[in-house]
């Protein structure tokens, strides 16, 4: 398959899920407003489980059910990304500004146009009202959405199914011209152009609205069914299956590799550099997204520094090979067989996401609870009367430890695991890894790829435990030390 | 205050990590501090059978090998690529090759480096290079497989089968690895147009293509596929799973497609594809002594052993006491006698990959 029709293929496909998941997304995000506080972060971890849980296990996982038939395949494919772009449009839509026209503006242009169904001036209005309205709050949604199912890589790879990611992969490894890559990489990059621009706009939009503000028509009961529908299915194939896939091979695989000492340790070296590296991306990725985001007022310096966003969202793997190419070719080739070059893949890559995370806790955030903590432990001076005497009536008979633990869940707690998450997602992207890693540093993640297509389950799912358990239960350790210390 | 705080941390942080990073590397590195005795080893190899074997020179060495390998569906070529792409910078000081041409194709480019070591010296004339630029080792075969449940191992069901279902027969995609071995030898056999024309009619009436040879060994044992061709290494993985499939060897020649030993008695010889395992030093290795002793154990007798016993079952190419080959690879040693001199083959395997490439990417 050229690349052209790879393309357009990828393209194809990202345009059906998106219209399938589209509606979902509407339904999810207005259950998830109603869900009360105390249920909310149960109904996200289960609305994230499948985009958070490691793609090339779900890919895996499928893998034998999709090489029975190339249909199946695609329809497999199309399903599990369902699953992957959903959460994120939901995230999006709730982190998303409230519209500036409402439903009933709407409306009342509507009627006013169709009253009048000659006038230009009434129909301009009306659009104005969808741009300014529903439109302008499901753009970033849907362009996110989009780029994550066309960017996908690991799950066409497995589940074997046209995809132009694949086609770079293939053509790299023959030793394509360059030049000739650099071209054909016009190809994705054009396509993902638009979507990469409007989300760029989106995010240089102030975002000084609360999620309480949004204002819609009462769901129907069809809305809830789907929801409900969703959110057993979603975790049951993004997640449960796999891991019970996993769980069948699961005590066999860690007697075989009880016995490789070998593997073993070389397992855990992979382990360690992978932790290393995606710590080190995460940390500075965060850093610099604070400084992108910093002001709500947008200046043009900022303007200017968020085009450094651009990159990211075009895919680690387009990333990865033009990183590979630059540090071959240019003054830059002493430095090519060092981790630089993934490292710096990772954080361009996070970059955007990182933005996406700190407008996501802005905007979900409790400014006046947060606020109250600073002043009951003393840390925030308040410059006003009614400062101090909000300060001195909250703080009648609450201890300063307290205050300290209220702070920390408050502020803290959203920045420690954003960082874990994105951490997380820099330990689990593939085409960095397998394309930059130095010699001497693979990642353990390249390890398991490659074990996929041996088809041997029960090493692996032993393998792909302790990977992918390992970060997961070294950040929980962190988390519970840290609560039980603020608890003292 | 706690704003001034709050931005060194958010300096100092990604500074701490990246020094953490830099002393992770620099301990890593070859040739560093200590650690001068480490090789850095592209293999090309499965890596679950190298692995075991490059644990083995370590441990008999004390010279410590880091190894990068490729995924199943692109291995070989990937490296192969890598290594020219490097050429001006190499990283890696020995390459541990699955198949032959590739090594042909990096001596032609002036990559390797010319050793006759004790290995070079006990391997056959047609499994190593007449200059001593690189040695073959342990050899697999290009097989085909076949699930016992829905067809019978004979060469004459595999022929109906080509002839009226292809649909049902798998083969990998053919640009990379074993595969593409095997269409090399096609296309000099055949030459260019009459292989063309049998790949675009297999593939015009449906032949399976997947992206590696592990994945033919699945979808036959799975039944979606009723053969395939695949490699002896993939067979046996299924084999040793108890899944119903048998292999049979591939038989080439200029004459016929496929083999009919019968219909052809007075044609043209047929020949096996035996695909020797390769090593070659990389031409500006700063490590040469160690290169070579790595390059001299791999085509040893005792890694050529270790080698036949293992899952994979290779084929040992030189001599060696016959009674301690397991049964299954006496008789692969019996077919790979008619194996066919892969060396010759350069120019072929150049012309294929380009008309590969243009039918597969353009």
């Amino acid at each position: 398959m050229s690349l052209a029709s790879a393309c357009w293929w990828t393209l194809a496909r990202t345009i059906l899920v998106c219209m399938v998941a589209w509606p979902l997304c509407v339904a999810i995000e207005r259950w998830i407003r109603r869900v009360s506080d105390g249920w909310r972060p149960f109904a996200f971890g289960v609305l994230l489980a499948p985009f958070l849980f490691p793609e090339l296990l779900v890919g895996y996982s499928y893998r034998s059910l999709a090489l029975s038939s190339p249909r199946l395949a695609e329809g497999l494919c199309l399903g599990l990304l369902l699953f992957r772009i959903v959460p994120v449009g939901v995230i999006t839509l709730n982190a998303s500004p409230s519209t500036l026209a409402s439903f009933s503006a709407i409306h009342c242009r509507w009627l006013l146009w169709h009253a009048n169904p000659r006038s230009l001036r009434e129909a301009r209005q009306f659009f104005l009202c969808l741009w300014h309205g529903p439109i302008r709050r499901a753009f970033p949604a849907l362009g996110l959405m989009s780029l994550v199912a066309f960017q996908e890589f690991e799950l066409a790879a497995l589940l074997q199914t046209a995809s132009w990611t694949d086609w770079f992969i293939a053509a790299q490894r023959l030793g394509l011209d360059r030049r000739e890559m650099l071209i054909q990489s016009a190809w994705p990059v054009l396509m993902q152009l638009p979507l990469i621009a409007g989300v760029i706009y989106w995010t240089a939009r102030e975002h000084d609205s609360s999620s309480e503000q949004h204002d819609e028509p009462a769901s129907p009961n069809i809305f809830d069914w789907i929801t409900t529908s969703y959110l057993v299915l979603a975790p049951i194939c993004g997640c449960l299956i796999p891991v019970g896939f996993l769980s069948m091979h699961l005590v066999s695989g860690i007697t075989l590799i009880a016995t490789q000492r070998s593997q073993l340790m070389g397992l855990t070296h992979e382990m360690i550099i992978a932790v290393a590296i995606s710590v080190c991306a995460g940390v500075t990725a965060w850093s610099l997204s604070r400084s992108l985001t910093s002001n709500r007022k947008l200046t043009p310096r900022q303007t200017i520094q968020r085009t450094f966003l651009l990159p990211g969202l075009a895919g680690s793997l387009l990333l990865s090979l033009a990183t590979g190419a630059l540090f071959q070719q240019s003054w830059l080739r002493p430095l090519y067989d060092t981790p630089l070059p993934w490292v710096v893949v990772l954080i361009v890559w996070l970059l955007p996401r990182a933005v996406l995370v700190q407008i996501w806790i802005r905007s979900t955030s409790q400014t006046e609870g947060l606020h109250l903590s600073e002043l009951l432990s003393g840390n925030a001076v308040p410059s006003t009367r009614i400062g101090i005497e909000e300060a001195n009536e909250a703080s009648v008979g609450l201890p300063a430890g307290r205050a300290t633990a209220l702070r920390f869940r408050l502020r803290d707690q959203p920045r420690l695991l954003a960082i874990a998450l994105l951490c997380y997602w820099a330990y689990l992207d593939l085409s960095s890894a397998y394309l930059l890693a130095p010699s001497g540093m693979p990642s353990g993640l390249v390890r398991l790829y490659n074990f996929m297509h041996f088809g041997r389950t029960s090493a692996l799912s032993a393998e792909a435990t302790l990977f992918f358990g390992f970060p997961i239960t070294a950040a929980s350790f962190v988390f519970l030390i840290q609560r039980l210390r603020l608890r003292r | 205050m706690a704003d001034s705080v709050k931005n060194r941390s958010t300096v100092l942080i990604p500074v701490v990590a990246a020094l953490v990073l830099a002393g992770l590397w620099l301990n890593i590195l070859p040739g560093s501090g200590s650690d001068a005795k480490t090789l850095i080893v592209y293999c090309a190899h499965d890596r679950i059978f190298a692995e075991q074997v490059l644990d083995d020179f370590s441990r008999e060495t004390g010279i410590r090998v880091q190894v990068r390998y490729d995924t199943e569906a692109t291995k070989s070529l990937g490296l192969i690529n890598l290594i020219i792409q490097e050429r001006s910078q190499p990283r890696c000081d020995v390459f541990w090759n699955n198949e032959l041409l590739g090594m042909v194709e990096l001596k032609q480019q002036g990559l390797l480096e010319r050793y006759q070591g004790q290995s070079w010296q006990r391997m056959p004339e047609r499994y190593r290079d007449a200059d001593g630029y690189w040695v073959g080792f342990a050899a697999r075969m290009r097989v085909y497989i076949v699930n016992t449940h829905q067809a019978s191992a004979t060469e004459e069901a595999l022929g109906t089968l080509l002839s009226f279902e292809p649909s049902r027969v798998a083969m990998a995609k053919p640009l990379f690895g074993t595969t593409l071995t095997h269409y090399t030898v096609l296309w000099h056999l055949w030459g260019g147009d009459r292989l063309k024309a049998w790949h675009r009619d297999l593939r015009l009436r449906g032949i399976r293509e997947v992206d590696g040879n592990a994945a033919v060994k699945d979808v036959v044992a799975q039944e979606t596929c009723y053969a395939g061709m695949t490699d002896t290494d993939d067979v046996f993985v299924a084999i040793d799973d108890g899944l119903p499939v048998e292999m049979l060897p591939v038989r080439v020649t200029s004459d016929l497609t496929e083999r009919r030993p019968s219909d052809a008695a007075n044609a043209a010889p047929f020949s096996t594809i035996c695909i020797p395992n390769t090593v070659g030093i990389i031409k500006g290795t700063k490590r040469q002594e160690a290169a070579q002793l790595l390059a001299d154990y791999l085509a040893s007798a005792k890694a050529e052993i270790a080698l036949a016993k293992s899952k994979s079952r290779q084929i040992p190419l030189g001599l060696i006491d016959a009674k301690e080959l397991p049964e299954d690879v006496k008789q692969l040693v019996e077919w790979s006698q008619d194996g066919i001199d892969l060396r010759l083959l350069l120019s072929a395997r150049r012309d294929c990959l380009e008309w590969l490439k243009t039918e597969y990417l353009k």
